[in-house]
């Protein structure tokens, strides 16, 4: 049984174009064939596009949680509109749609999904098999990669920060793409964002900083010059390690291979056991922001696992070149229902991803829990937060729950005090990826501020060795009020 | 722990790593602090670490210093991390919070997105997607305030007056820090338009701020900061002096500040320039504040004056002079007292005399703006038109038309005016001209298709004027006229429909009657016409056919869906038409 509202075909469009497309087609009769699987586990079609053949279209329910989309237009959004309006068409009259046996073409395709599915699963009980030359071979380029990371390093340490100009910030980063030859895309983007520091929002080198905002970067590039150092290092060591033992699993303990830029398959995290069954997340805050040095546009969803409590991300990276094909992410206001969640390795704001998701509304009931997870101690909170940060590849802007008693402001400045009376300074300072949001605390509601739970990123400012903290939503007992976006 | 020392070597690492590492082999300042950590280092082993990376660094040579350096600063970065201060010493104050109202803090960012691009680029279409904004009460979502408060300074100078009047006021006091930090007295409109939001919002926290601009502002600024003056008595020796100003628009500022003020310095300041070539100024600068003594001035002035331009030989002078009492008509607007209503009336009682006077401006125009401001007046004076309708000039006939309409009750003003309709007066006789005003009156306030679908008439018209027109098939103004529940209307309607020919002038007119009075055949009618049009594939007629087809009701649905439906229909008719069924389905679930 397909059981879909408008809602959740507006929220499967890849962007709000395609959605009001897909509507359009349906209003335009532009569906020559609606039909249903005697099961009512498929939807198929024909609609009449620009060509003399209509585009054969259908969202395959089969699973549920993850249902599949296909229709034979040229279209590289995913899903197109064809299959868009498909769905709309049936939200809006399911009655037109006919009983019809899926064509044999089409349930060939089906039997290979559920053949796929069964496979998978096959696959994740069975080890994976591992082309040992090869993967040898790339673990030598990568340390050949890390070598060139390091004379690149060394020679910025040697050069000095205050010496960048924008022809070595253009050697930097034509060399950084021999970091990408090397299977190193991780290590390119670190090594991109420390010349990013000097540049403008266009990314490219800013000759025209003054002076006295220079001034104030160095302190960020001398920060990302000691986390290449770093990645130099523990690179190396991990790149040698698995040289030894080509069998050796993908470090699962630390961040490293993620860092190094190691694309996770789901398959590798179910493998390295990176799961949790019947997950249930709410999302905090989401954030669209523009990352200049890896070239793309990043959709991030900060979101709660109401089991376990942990505040988790999920990452949607798109590319400029690709951004048009690739689903856009939007904020989510229901609770996200996963039977499989997967989780990358990594402490604090790990990255989470699932392949199955189920919505159902999010009630009084899931905010008192994010209540009940919140820290309601900030002096343990920021310890546990120190602690983290010292890892020199670790996160550098946790983001946390904080229980508060208030928020007022002391000479001026907002803060955030628990119950004890133990303060946190909130500011928007070197936090640039989500719109300043500090000054709008005086424009929630008055009980917005009194006894709630605070989503915080967290900073420390090594200029004044203080650790502050963002606000990024406050979620009271029947609400996120969202600060950012 | 020292963290003193500890933040000193990470000046000194901070220090070498901007110059470069090669700077670093032997550093004196480096040295300096080798000696305390070491000494830190007998108590806490992790000072002898940072001593110890310290020593290598000093004892470095070029080749190795770079990673010394980057050794030594990684290792004080992760302790210093462990270090960082929290907390803030001091009395908690609670916050004055101007909670912005509503709920609407879940908008989606695919909803949110597009409108924080509209206000803060440039590009055409933004100021309607604004506006809508607007309308539906976007802009309670606090994550609009910090894009609304950069509109302020936008490009486009329509949308930053719209977002400074409308939007951020709602924000209150909690805007107000935000304001003034990024004020710039030397600034152009975007920071006039910051100081009168101050002013607007708290002008006891605006004072100092316009005070200072007064002096160290910008010419815009200026004129915004004396335009915020007249509260404080002090302000007074200022204004007058920046009442003497050589610009104009300074001047105007000054003499709005000094209406404000109770004071007889200030009152002298305005009569003289009443009497003085800043007449015009004054009447634009006293618009939204007239004090009553300017008013009784002006009166006076105005007597006197027209009771002496008609002894005026000189034409250019008499212009003038009318000119002149033009203004101080103009000051009186819309503040009819009794003696000002019996000056106007006058006025217009002298229509005969004052017709004479044939200067540039001439007599007349001295009636017409009587009667424009008598219409704007209170009961008695508009009473006093509407008796002396037959007697003003033509000229004035619709604004008399107009205050009727306003003020009379439905059967009155059919009773008043239907008279003046007169199918049968000669082309540019004074009867003609009066029964034109009268028909093109009722067309405009209750016929052109496009004005009754966007908006209700306030009172519905005596059914008398649809009856004349039936009765004299005057099927323009029967269209204009029709309305709902009307007994002879549907069998008149019905005897056109059998005729088209009757019809092809006006079948948008007549589209509009037929769905204004939900004619059974009103869908039938559009639709037809709709179909036409998309065949002929004219863009304008087909724009304004789907207009039509989105305000028929719901039953029009399945037709208009199957005209979207067909496979020949160009992309954009094909496009208005799936706004117009949208619009419809909407409308259906409200």
């Amino acid at each position: 049984m397909i059981s879909i509202d408008e809602s959740y075909v507006d929220s499967a469009a890849p962007n709000a174009d395609a959605a009001k497309n897909g509507r359009s087609l349906v209003l335009k009769k532009k569906f020559v064939n609606l039909n249903i699987s005697d099961d009512k586990t498929i939807l198929f079609g024909e609609c009449q596009g620009s060509g003399k053949l209509p585009y054969q279209c259908s969202c395959d329910f089969i699973r549920p949680g993850a249902p599949t989309y296909r229709c034979n237009c040229p279209s590289r959004q995913f899903p197109c509109k064809h299959s868009v309006g498909l769905m709309y068409a049936y939200v809006q009259n399911a009655a037109s749609f006919k009983v019809a046996e899926v064509p044999e073409d089409l349930q060939g395709k089906r039997e290979k999904v559920v053949a796929r599915a069964e496979k998978k699963k096959e696959v994740q009980a069975a080890p994976k098999q591992v082309n040992k030359a090869a993967l040898a071979k790339k673990i030598k380029m990568q340390l050949d990669g890390i070598t060139l990371l390091e004379q690149l390093t060394v020679e910025l340490a040697r050069i000095g920060i205050g010496n960048m100009n924008a022809k070595l910030a253009s050697t930097i980063e034509t060399r950084a793409k021999q970091l990408g030859d090397a299977y190193l895309p991780g290590a390119q983007s670190a090594l991109l964002a420390y010349t990013t520091n000097f540049s403008d929002g266009s990314g490219k080198f800013d000759d025209k900083i003054p002076p006295s905002v220079r001034e104030a970067m160095y302190s960020d590039a001398l920060d990302q010059l000691g986390r290449l150092h770093a990645l130099v290092k523990q690179g190396r060591t991990y790149l040698e390690k698995r040289l030894s033992d080509p069998e050796l699993k993908p470090e699962t303990e630390s961040p490293i291979a993620a860092w190094l830029g190691h694309a996770w398959q789901l398959s590798e995290l179910r493998e390295a056991g990176l799961t949790q069954d019947k997950a249930e997340l709410l999302q905090l805050a989401f954030n669209s922001h523009d990352d200049v040095a890896r070239r793309e546009f990043v959709d991030t969803g900060i979101w709660v696992e109401l089991t376990s409590g942990k505040v988790l991300t999920t990452k949607t990276f798109r590319p400029y070149k690709a951004a048009k094909y690739i689903k856009s992410e939007d904020s989510f206001f229901q609770i996200a229902q996963v039977p499989t969640l997967c989780v990358y390795p990594g402490d604090l704001n790990a990255r989470c991803r699932w392949d199955e998701m189920l919505p159902r509304p999010a009630t009084s009931e899931d905010y008192k829990k994010v209540r009940s997870i919140a820290s309601a101690d900030f002096t343990a909170l920021a310890k546990a937060v120190k602690n983290n940060l010292k890892g020199p590849l670790s996160e550098k802007q946790p983001i946390c729950l904080l229980r508060f008693k208030t928020i007022g402001l002391v000479n001026d400045k907002f803060v955030i005090e628990d119950k004890s009376g133990n303060r946190l300074a909130l500011t928007d300072r070197g936090m640039s990826e989500e719109p300043s949001s500090v000054e709008l605390l005086r424009l929630v509601p008055a009980d917005a501020i009194k006894d709630q739970v605070l989503v915080g990123r967290f900073r420390h400012d090594l200029d004044r060795c203080q650790l502050e903290v963002k606000p990024l939503s406050i979620v009271t007992d029947s609400e996120v009020i969202r600060l950012t976006l | 722990m020292s963290i003193a020392v500890l933040g000193e070597v990470y000046a000194e690492t901070r220090r070498l790593a901007i110059a470069g590492s090669v700077v670093a082999p032997g550093d004196f300042r480096l040295k300096k602090l080798l000696e305390p950590l070491k000494k830190a280092g007998a108590k806490a082993p992790v000072f002898a670490k940072v001593a110890e990376s310290v020593e290598e660094v000093i004892n470095s040579n070029d080749k190795s210093s770079a990673t010394s350096l980057l050794n030594l600063s990684s290792l004080v970065c992760s302790i210093l991390y462990t270090q960082g201060a929290t907390g803030a010493e001091g009395e908690l104050e609670s916050i004055q919070s101007s909670a912005v109202q509503a709920k609407r803090t879940q908008i989606s960012a695919r909803m949110l997105k597009p409108l924080i691009e509209a206000l803060t680029s440039t590009g055409s279409g933004r100021l309607e997607q604004i506006r809508s904004a607007i309308e539906l009460g976007l802009f309670a979502d606090l994550r609009l305030v910090r894009p609304a408060f950069k509109a302020i300074d936008d490009v486009y100078g329509e949308i930053a007056e719209m977002v400074t009047e409308k939007v951020l006021p709602s924000y209150g006091k909690a805007i107000l820090a935000e304001l003034k930090s990024t004020f710039d007295a030397k600034g152009k409109g975007g920071h006039a338009r910051r100081l009168r939001l101050m002013h607007k919002i708290d002008p006891e926290f605006a004072r100092e701020t316009v005070k200072e601009s007064l002096s160290t502002g910008s010419s815009e600024v200026k004129v915004a900061a004396i335009e915020c003056l007249g509260n404080a008595p002090e302000d007074l020796s200022f204004l007058i002096e920046q009442s003497k100003a050589k610009a104009k628009d300074v001047r105007q500022a000054a003499y709005h500040s000094l209406c404000k003020l109770p004071d007889a310095d200030a009152f002298e300041v305005l009569v003289k320039a009443i009497d003085g070539k800043d007449l015009g100024v004054v009447r634009h600068a006293v618009r939204k504040c007239k004090p009553s003594k300017l008013i009784e001035v002006a009166l006076d002035r105005a007597k006197k004056l027209i009771s002496e331009v008609p002894s005026i030989k000189d034409k250019k002078k008499q212009g003038d002079e009318v000119s002149r009492s033009l203004e101080l008509i103009g000051i009186m607007r819309n503040e009819v007292s009794a003696e000002v209503r019996k000056f106007l009336q006058s006025c217009v009682e002298s229509t005969e005399s004052l017709s004479k006077i044939k200067s540039t401006p001439a007599g007349l125009d001295i009636v017409e703006s009587a009667v424009d401001a008598l219409s704007e007046g209170d009961a008695a004076s508009i009473k006093f038109i509407i008796q002396q309708r037959d007697k003003i000039p033509t000229d004035c006939f619709g604004t008399v038309f107009d205050a009727g309409l306003k003020t009379l009750s439905s059967k009155d003003f059919y009773k008043t005016f239907s008279p003046y309709i007169n199918r049968s007066a000669k082309k540019n006789s004074p009867e003609f001209d009066r029964h034109e005003t009268v028909r093109e009156g009722l067309g405009e306030h209750f016929g052109y298709h496009w004005v009754w679908m966007n908006s209700d008439p306030e009172k519905p018209l005596d059914v008398g004027w649809l009856n004349d027109a039936i009765a004299a098939d005057d099927l323009e103004m029967v269209l204009a006229l029709a309305q709902p529940k009307h007994p002879g209307l549907v069998k008149y309607i019905d005897s056109k429909l059998a005729n088209p020919k009757s019809i092809a002038k006006t079948d948008w007119d007549f589209a509009a009657a037929l769905i204004r009075i939900g004619h059974p055949k009103a869908t039938e009618f559009v639709i037809e016409n709709l179909t036409a049009t998309l065949k002929k594939k004219t863009n304008y007629e087909s724009y304004t056919w789907c207009y039509m087809a989105a305000r028929l009701g719901p039953d029009a649905l399945p037709q208009l869906e199957a005209l979207a439906g067909d496979p020949k229909l160009g992309d954009r008719a094909g496009d208005r038409l799936v706004d117009a069924i949208t619009e419809i389905r909407e409308r259906a679930k409200k």
